[in-house]
């Protein structure tokens, strides 16, 4: 007996009874809907995170520190450009301030205070864009000239160009930060694909200026590194805390450094064990399905002793009877899996959403377009593992079926 | 799967051409405990080809355990039976759903149809259990039911029949793959007696054409239908002759 007329006769037994196959179906398409939505749902967060690491800088590494002398700020800057340069892509000072005095930033006429929301001042070096993962879509980046000479230029976000420019080319014009002028040389690209947003209300300054401008410390620093690889970040990262701690105070003063990396290994080791979990739980529903097809394929049994019996009368052997009820139980499990499969794509977008809703209120770089959907891998698991539970479950009844004795079978009404 | 304890004779020697040849055989069920029922009692029987036999006997006679066991269905306690040639006492049930395929045709009190199949396909049904191939199949399932006369109600389901007309589908499913026996199980038992004397000619003529008809029945009369009766009673036979090979 071959596998289609076998498959063929079990569509048409399990179409005899819609309603029950229904229900024995619900429990695997609640199981397996339930498994990918909420995996697919982790995954997709996970996903969301690693772009929002992403968007800060590929290979970050950040230092933070106070209470360092500017001599040994140099000695580090040394130790970047010689033993570590072939580590590393680049470094950039990063220092930030948002509390620009009181008069915010202007130009000619035109003021942007920092009432509502603040502008971002950083002192940078010719290598912030890249540290950052910023581009510039007009004019260019600071110099290693700007800085060494202490040029007044300056790179501005996309937010005060639109603010202050509109349609008019920012380039070569003159604000007014703090009261002091700056030459505008470039326009950093938007980090939201144009839409406006605090991230890109910011301007870059060399950071050779930051001694005159601010009357804070030069000696609280923050510096942003981008290593050559991802095997490349703790390397650095041990050298550079290696080589300052002798160079700072620890009762009067702190050096640190990370990456972004490590909370991006982090995330995903954690989200991976969230899925893991919630994976297995909803699994637990899925097993329960697969209860329900055995139960159900018992009462077929049952039900059907007397066909049986005239199945093997006719010439059925025991294979041939285990195969019919082993393909129906798989049949029902595979439906149920298919429906469940487009059940947890359904409940997995939207679940998605809704967290992406959530999640856009605060830093969503470049994700509009994100939706949460399951992996082939995990979809192809889910009916695969689906497929295997209806034959798992079916075995007991099929091979129930199959020792039936013809006579008695027959006798049976 | 059959759970009695078996003994067989050492093989005789096959007598010649028969079709069946039954030795000594016994059913006994619960033997040796107080509820021991000797269903079948050391019963031989030779059956040659193209024989039109009736079993006649009352209920609990055992004539439906002898036509178990002659149909393969069940397998006898002692005693040897071979069914042209081959000692089928012996064999593994998946070795019987064989035999029961290839060389006998069953027709039952009750039909035996499968309700959720067409005519069609339940005339099909033992010729897919044999693998043949879809074309051939449907060739001979076709032709079957129209010799039956119900080429135009193939695609009926049995619910959507008369009794007459089920039991004409369950003769075309037995002759289709045109095997050597057809057992006949009170074949008209369900039916009134047009429908019954319409059955009995369609055995007649397949017995004409040749193929062997063992008929098992309680009523006499319709058992001179048959060219050959014999009668069992408690597990015995107890009586072997010739019939008149057709009704009144």
């Amino acid at each position: 007996m071959n596998w289609i007329q076998t498959i063929r006769m079990a569509l048409k037994s399990i179409a005899h009874n819609k309603v029950r196959t229904f229900l024995t179906m619900l429990g695997i398409i609640i199981g397996v809907g339930a498994v990918i939505a909420l995996v697919a749902s982790i995954q997709g967060m996970a996903t969301l995170t690693r772009l929002q690491f992403e968007a800060m800088g590929t290979n970050q590494i950040q230092v933070h520190a106070w209470g360092v002398k500017s001599a040994d700020w140099k000695a580090m800057e040394g130790y970047l450009d010689g033993e570590l340069a072939d580590r590393i892509k680049g470094w950039s000072p990063q220092s930030q301030y948002y509390d620009w005095q009181s008069k915010g930033v202007q130009y000619r006429s035109k003021t942007l205070k920092s009432d509502n929301s603040y502008t971002y001042i950083y002192f940078g070096n010719e290598d912030y864009g890249m540290v950052t993962n910023r581009t510039v879509s007009a004019g260019r980046d600071l110099t290693e000239t700007d800085c060494k000479t202490n040029a007044r230029v300056c790179v501005i976000g996309e937010t005060i160009r639109k603010y202050f420019f509109g349609a008019m080319s920012p380039i070569d014009q003159s604000i007014r930060i703090g009261g002091q002028s700056f030459k505008i040389v470039g326009v950093y690209k938007g980090k939201y694909g144009g839409k406006l947003n605090s991230e890109d209300q910011m301007i870059v300054l060399p950071y050779t200026l930051q001694s005159q401008m601010m009357r804070s410390s030069d000696s609280d620093r923050q510096y942003f590194i981008q290593a050559a690889s991802k095997e490349d970040i703790q390397p650095v990262v041990d050298a550079l805390k290696d080589f300052m701690s002798t160079r700072y105070d620890p009762n009067n003063g702190y050096f640190d450094c990370d990456s972004t990396s490590q909370y991006m290994d982090q995330v995903e080791a954690s989200s991976n064990q969230l899925a893991l979990l919630g994976g297995g739980i909803a699994a637990i529903s899925l097993l329960v399905g697969g209860i329900g097809i055995m139960n159900i394929m018992l009462v077929s049994v049952t039900e059907r002793t007397r066909e049986i019996g005239i199945r093997m009368a006719i010439g059925a052997r025991r294979r041939d009877i285990i195969g019919q009820f082993l393909i129906e139980a798989a049949v029902v499990s595979c439906c149920g899996g298919l429906i469940g499969i487009l059940l947890g794509c359904f409940g997995s977008a939207v679940i998605g959403n809704l967290l992406l809703a959530q999640q856009m209120n605060s830093w969503m770089p470049e994700v509009e377009q994100f939706t949460v959907l399951p992996s082939p891998g995990l979809v192809v698991g889910a009916f695969l593992f689906s497929a295997l539970l209806g034959i798992i479950f079916g075995l007991y009844p099929a091979s129930k079926a199959s020792k039936l004795q013809p006579v008695e079978a027959l006798r049976t009404q | 799967m059959f759970g009695h304890k078996r003994r067989t004779a050492a093989p005789p020697e096959t007598g010649g051409n028969l079709l069946i040849d039954v030795r000594h055989m016994s059913k006994i069920y619960n033997e040796g405990k107080e509820n021991e029922v000797r269903a079948l009692d050391d019963v031989s029987l030779a059956v040659p080809w193209g024989e039109f036999l009736c079993i006649l006997g009352q209920s609990g006679s055992g004539k439906s355990t002898l036509m178990n066991i002659l149909g393969c269905l069940d397998i006898p306690t002692y005693g040897t039976y071979y069914l042209n040639g081959q000692a089928v006492s012996d064999m593994k049930p998946s070795v019987l759903s064989g035999i029961r395929n290839r060389e006998i045709g069953f027709i039952f009190q009750g039909f035996n149809l499968i309700s959720d199949l067409t005519a069609l396909e339940n005339v099909e049904l033992p010729l897919i259990y044999r693998g043949m191939p879809r074309a051939e199949r449907r060739r001979l399932s076709v032709a079957a039911l129209e010799a039956v006369g119900l080429g135009k109600r193939m695609d009926h389901r049995p619910a959507e029949m008369s009794g007459g007309q089920q039991q004409r589908v369950a003769i075309a499913r037995a002759v289709a793959a045109k095997p050597p026996i057809i057992m006949a199980d009170e074949p008209t038992g369900n039916l009134d007696s047009a429908s019954g004397r319409e059955i009995m000619e369609q055995l007649s003529a397949l017995n004409q054409q040749g193929t062997s008809i063992i008929l098992i029945t309680h009523d006499n009369h319709l058992a001179q239908m048959a060219r050959r009766i014999v009668t069992i009673q408690d597990g015995r036979i107890v009586s072997d002759g010739p019939g008149k090979g057709g009704l009144d």
